[in-house]
């Protein structure tokens, strides 16, 4: 059974990242769809996770447009944990929008909101939360 | 009257149950330390904490380095927070140096 293009998605927004290996983050760190917490106590750490598509619309007889949200999360710790955080998006961004048709996956990523935030768990925290909208299409009887 | 009681329990029971050492501007202060497992904002780590009497600790900031000897293991942290619970209790919410 193939995967849905969603998941493909998401696996090639992996390979993306992780290769070559990014600067601000080791590839081993990148993580998609992960359900354990991160663990940032030796180097930040970057979530890819899908979210919610609203209604598929029908355009062309036979095909569906699709619209999936993307989730960069961007994981550091430590005293410079702001800036670790802001240049782990920063580089993800510019790795993701290298390829926009993500191996011809997608036809446009668009970009949505952005959540920050700071806190403690023993060390200092900062997270950076980015959201695409990642237009794909289908035919009416595939995902 | 109360404060006084107030004092000698807190000093009794930090007595009983401290469990490490806080070495705060050359100054050794006596108290409880945990470091329990938590995760905040999906990342994984621990709540240094240590709470100690508040008399103990009159010129203690945010951010001044501490270190702490527990179970004979001495780990250097940094203030984050006070937190003074108004009974002549102090809980210090610790981040590693």
């Amino acid at each position: 059974m193939a995967a849905s293009i969603a998941l493909q998605i998401a696996q090639a927004v992996a390979v993306l990242l992780t290769v070559p290996e990014m600067t601000s983050v080791a590839a081993a760190q990148v993580r998609t769809e992960p359900i354990h917490p991160a663990d940032v106590e030796h180097g930040a750490a970057l979530n890819i996770e899908l979210g919610d598509e609203p209604p598929a619309e029908r355009t062309l007889i036979g095909f569906k447009d699709r619209v999936t949200e993307l989730k960069l999360t961007a994981i550091a710790a430590g005293a410079s944990a702001v800036s670790s955080a802001d240049e782990l998006i920063t580089e993800a961004h510019a790795r993701l929008m290298s390829d926009e048709s993500l191996g011809g996956l997608s036809f446009d990523i668009a970009e949505a909101g952005v959540n920050r935030s700071n806190s403690t768990n023993g060390r200092r925290l900062s997270v950076i939360e980015k959201t695409y909208l990642v237009h794909y299409q289908t035919t009416e009887s595939s995902l | 009257m109360f404060a006084t009681l107030e004092t000698r329990i807190n000093n009794a029971v930090n007595a009983k149950l401290s469990n490490a050492t806080a070495l705060i501007a050359g100054l050794e202060v006596h108290g409880t330390f945990s470091n329990e497992y938590v995760v905040e904002l999906g990342a994984e780590g621990s709540s240094p904490v240590f709470k100690c009497i508040e008399y103990d600790i009159p010129t203690l900031v945010r951010n001044q380095s501490i270190s702490i000897t527990y179970q004979s293991v001495t780990t250097s942290y940094t203030v984050g927070t006070i937190n003074r619970d108004g009974a002549g209790m102090a809980m210090l919410i610790l981040e590693a140096a």
